[in-house]
C-alpha cells in the first residue's frame, strides 16, 4: 500500500542506533540524579513509597523527553520514527500532550509521598492541590484521547482492558489470601503503586504488540 | 495500489498517524468502517479489493447450508 515497508524507507541504522544511545545517556542522567535526590530520606520509607517515586521520577523524565519531541522536530520524528521529512502535525500534538500528561502523572504519584515524608498530613489545602493535579492530568488524558487517531484510542482501550483483568485478579488472590491470614495486609497506597507500575508495564506491552512504534 | 507514498504521507492524508497506517499494513488493527471508505476512496478502489480476508462468500454460504 505504501512504500513504508521498504528498508529503503527507514531511518538509516546509525541514526537508530545514535538514538537509543541519546535515550539511553537521558535515562542514565535523570536516574543517577533521582538516585541522589531520593537515597538521603530512603531509611524508614515504605516500600510503595520508594516504588511510586521511582515511578514518578521515570514519568517525569519521559515526559520531559517526549515534550522535548514535541518542541524539537527531529527529536520528535526519531520518537515517532517518522518516514516523512517533518513531524506530522498528528503526532506533534500528541508529542506535547503525553509530554504533559507524564510529567503530571510524576507529579501527583512524586509528590504524595513527599508530602506525606514532610509530615504534611492532614492539610486540605495541600489535598486540594494534589486532586487539583489529578484533574489537570485527567483533562489532558481526555485530550489524548480526543485528539489521538482511532489506533492509539484503541491502544488505550486495549491498555485498560488488560490491566483491568489482571489488576482485578490480583486483588483477589491477595485479598483472599489477606483473608487466610497467609498474606500481610496493603495500604491503599501500596495498591496504587502496584496499579500505576502494571498499567506502565502493560501500556508498554500493548504499543510493542500493536506496532505503535 | 502503490503509490510512492510513505506512511507518514498516507496517514496525514487518512487522518491518522503513520503508527496506524504500520498496523493496518502488516494486520495487526482492523481500521474502522469511516477509515476503510477513506482508504478506498483515496486508491479509488472497491472496499473488497483493499482487503484480503481468509474467507471466501462461497464459505460463508456454505456455512449457512446454501
Amino acid at each position: 500500500m505504501t512504500k513504508g515497508n521498504d528498508a529503503a524507507a527507514k531511518p538509516p541504522m546509525w541514526k537508530r542506533y545514535a538514538f537509543s544511545a541519546g535515550m539511553l545517556c537521558v535515562g542514565g542522567v535523570v536516574g543517577f540524579g533521582g538516585g541522589r535526590f531520593l537515597w538521603p530520606g530512603a531509611s524508614g520509607r515504605t516500600w510503595s513509597d520508594t516504588l511510586s517515586l521511582i515511578i514518578a521520577l521515570g514519568l517525569v523524565g519521559m515526559g520531559v523527553a517526549v515534550l522535548a519531541g514535541h518542541w524539537i522536530d527531529p527529536l520528535g520524528r526519531a520518537m515517532a520514527r517518522s518516514d516523512s521529512k517533518r513531524l506530522d502535525p498528528l503526532m506533534k500534538r500528541l508529542l506535547g500532550l503525553q509530554g504533559v500528561t507524564l510529567i503530571l502523572a510524576g507529579l501527583v504519584m512524586g509528590g504524595v509521598p513527599l508530602l506525606a515524608q514532610a509530615s504534611i498530613q492532614g492539610n486540605v489545602a495541600v489535598y486540594a492541590g494534589v486532586v487539583a493535579v489529578f484533574a489537570l492530568q485527567t483533562g489532558v488524558n481526555w485530550l489524548i484521547w480526543r485528539h489521538g487517531d482511532e489506533f492509539h484510542r484503541r491502544a488505550m482501550l486495549d491498555t485498560g482492558a488488560l490491566s483491568f483483568w489482571i489488576l482485578q485478579g490480583a486483588l483477589f488472590l491477595w485479598a483472599a489470601a489477606e483473608r487466610l491470614n497467609l498474606a500481610p495486609a496493603l495500604s491503599t497506597w501500596d495498591l496504587m503503586a502496584v496499579t500505576m507500575a502494571v498499567y506502565l508495564m502493560l501500556s508498554s506491552f500493548v504499543a510493542w504488540r500493536l506496532g505503535n512504534t | 495500489m502503490q503509490r510512492g507514498w510513505s506512511q507518514g504521507e498516507l496517514g496525514e492524508r487518512l487522518g491518522v498517524s503513520r503508527q496506524a497506517v504500520n498496523a493496518i499494513e502488516v494486520g495487526k488493527h482492523d481500521p474502522s468502517l469511516e477509515l476503510t471508505f477513506k482508504l478506498a476512496y483515496l486508491f479509488n478502489l472497491p472496499v473488497e479489493a483493499l482487503f484480503h480476508p481468509d474467507f471466501t462468500p462461497q464459505d460463508i454460504r456454505d456455512d449457512q447450508g446454501e
